[in-house]
């Protein structure tokens, strides 16, 4: 009998016994859509953390100065006025894998517009800031670095900012004042969302470097001293071979000896993201194998109910033997039935588990990630499923002896 | 056709029973014999055996020339769908397919193409007189009705043997005549039959009848 013949008796096998053939299936439903839900969500959570990494800013490392030692005192990081602007230009020509750099000095100022006021951070940064945190302006421009260097008073809004101070008008071109000294807004930042860390990183006001140095105050002992260094590495250079590179660099400039402590710190700002990352796959992870479980759970179910079927259609099994059929064709229709009934129920628990990750991304406010193979392997699963827990009793089936299974009334 | 020599079959059960003691017979092609005993006396067995539904135990059978205890049971299946057509008491019919269906199944297994199938399933109904009733489910027909898709079904892959087990134990008188009206035709077809039963009425029509005793013959 050839593979078509015999799927075609298999197929009307399971439509004559519909609800027993649902039922039986059902147990494979649950499981794939169950699977299919748990890889979409688990992949959605895991492009959600992905995208917050690469607000911001891919490849980044960040530098800052070290902990000053004032007898015994530690003051922390940060607190010495180690790192300089030089140190950031040196960087950038210096280490062949960095891509860009820029000083960045920050503080919490109030900014005042024509109506409204309202208190934010203001970063003054060099140009090559917005490449390394790969930011870029929705609407008017970045200043050039002659601007920077000038300390022209420009500035650019982030879009929570932007809302507050310019609440009805378009911000360009207008005039906003911190400490008392006018800027005129050049640009408009798009919009990044929260960091990793809650901060929302959209409540910014930019400033280039010279202009803010002047406007916040510098720092009394050394005037070139910046808060913080970020470089920002070429894509598929190593991120730790570069940090060593830097690190070396750094060391020279500041003539630190063999012994003595780096006077800067890296902050590593993507290990709270991976950190993130991993548990969000651990719990998909976890949840998959959940899923994976009552899987095989149905698959069992597949072999409770085929070895019923077996035994209630022996006499059938006899008739088919006596006519002519052989162990092989026997084995074959059984284990089609298996199979036919695994596959379809993985394709349904496919469409189901779609759904059910649409609906529950639409509560979360997320959006599930479908790729063609999660689905394609959950349908292959669930036929193995059919294969593996179909096979038996197909085995049985065929190894009946004719006379005894036509007797057998 | 069909040729035994000293075939024992022995059964586990919780003891051992000898079903069939060394029976050694030859049957002719074309002849028409009756199988006769009463119940355990190995008759069954025998067709079990004759019938390559089943092995036995020790001793040789040959089926039109070749011997089949030494064969596959691929081999044994193929011997089934091709030279022994068989018709059971209880009819064995599978209750979900439709007669003309029923009739197909064994040329499904000898791998012939469905509309040829279908053709030769029309004739054979024509041939045991249910022309038109191929859609009919078995439970829709009548006792003798389902006997004559059965013997259509034996038929149907041109079988040298016709092997009956009590054809017509399940049947009323007159169905019972015009099925054994049946196994009278195949004879003329030239047909070896081997029909086993209780009743002498039966035995009466057949050329020869073999009798059987406690797993022997008489």
């Amino acid at each position: 009998m050839n593979p078509l013949e015999t799927l075609r008796v298999a197929v009307t096998a399971l439509r004559d016994h519909k609800l027993r053939s649902g039922l039986t299936a059902l147990g494979i439903i649950i499981g794939t859509s169950a699977t299919i839900a748990m890889l979409a969500i688990g992949a959605g959570a895991r492009a959600q953390v992905a995208a917050q990494v690469q607000s911001l800013g891919s490849n980044l490392l960040i530098i800052v100065p070290g902990n000053i030692n004032q007898a015994g005192v530690k003051l922390g990081a940060g607190a010495a006025p180690t790192l300089m602007d030089e140190d950031a230009a040196a960087i950038a020509q210096e280490i062949s894998s960095v891509q860009v750099t820029s000083s960045v000095i920050s503080g919490k100022t109030q900014v005042v517009a024509e109506a409204e006021n309202w208190a934010t951070i203001v970063y003054t940064v060099e140009t090559g800031y917005f490449e390394a945190r790969d930011w870029v302006v929705e609407s008017g421009r970045v200043f050039e670095s002659d601007e920077a260097k000038n300390g022209a008073q420009v500035a650019l809004l982030g879009q929570t900012v932007a809302k507050q101070l310019f609440p009805d008008v378009d911000p360009i071109g207008r005039e906003v004042r911190i400490r008392n000294v006018p800027f005129q807004v050049i640009g408009m930042l798009a919009k990044k969302g929260q960091s990793t860390a809650g901060q929302d990183q959209d409540d910014a006001l930019i400033v280039p470097l010279n202009t803010g140095r002047r406007v916040l105050g510098s720092n009394q002992v050394k005037s070139r001293s910046v808060a913080a260094i970020l470089v920002k590495v070429r894509e598929g250079a190593s991120m730790m071979q570069t940090g060593e590179d830097v690190e070396l660099l750094l060391r020279q400039r500041h003539q630190l000896l063999p012994l003595q402590e780096n006077d800067f710190t890296f902050r590593n700002l993507s290990a709270v993201a991976e950190a993130k990352e991993a548990g969000a796959r651990t719990l998909s992870n976890l949840l998959l194998s959940v899923a994976l479980v009552s899987l095989i759970t149905g698959g069992i179910g597949i072999l409770n109910i085929m070895l019923v079927s077996v035994t209630e259609r022996t006499r059938e099994i006899g008739i088919r033997m006596a006519i002519g059929a052989r162990r092989r064709d026997i084995l074959l229709q059984f284990l089609f039935e298996a199979v036919v009934l695994s596959v379809l129920g993985g394709v349904a628990g496919v469409i189901l588990g779609l759904a059910a990750a649409t609906v529950f991304a639409y509560a979360a406010d997320w959006t599930p990630i479908v790729d063609f193979w999660a689905v394609g392997s959950a349908v292959l699963f669930s036929m193995l499923v059919g294969i593996v827990f179909g096979w038996y009793p197909a085995l049985r089936a065929s190894r009946l002896v004719p006379m005894q299974a036509i007797r057998a009334a | 056709m069909i040729r035994t020599e000293n075939l024992s079959r022995h059964f586990q059960l919780g003891g051992q029973v000898t079903a069939l003691d060394g029976v050694t017979i030859s049957i002719n092609a074309g002849e028409y014999v009756a199988v006769t005993g009463p119940s355990g006396s190995g008759k069954s067995t025998f067709m079990g055996i004759v019938g390559c539904l089943d092995r036995p135990t020790r001793g040789k059978c040959w089926i039109d020339g070749a011997e089949i205890s030494d064969l596959s049971s691929d081999d044994l299946a193929a011997v089934r769908n091709r030279k022994i057509g068989f018709v059971f008491q209880n009819f064995s019919l599978l209750d979900r397919l439709n007669a003309r269906e029923n009739i197909e199944l064994p040329l499904i297994y000898a791998g012939v193409h469905r509309s040829v199938r279908r053709e030769i399933a029309e004739t054979l109904l024509r041939t045991v007189g249910l022309e038109g009733r191929g859609d009919h489910l078995p439970s829709q027909l009548s006792g003798g009705q389902q006997q004559r898709v059965a013997v259509a079904r034996a038929l149907v892959c041109s079988p040298k043997i016709i092997l009956a087990d009590e054809p017509t134990g399940a049947l009323d008188s007159k169905s019972a005549d015009d099925v054994m009206d049946l196994f009278r035709r195949l004879k003329e077809f030239g047909k070896t039959i081997v029909v086993v039963t209780h009743d002498p009425q039966i035995a009466r029509r057949a050329s020869r009848v073999i009798r059987f005793h406690d797993g022997k013959t008489l």
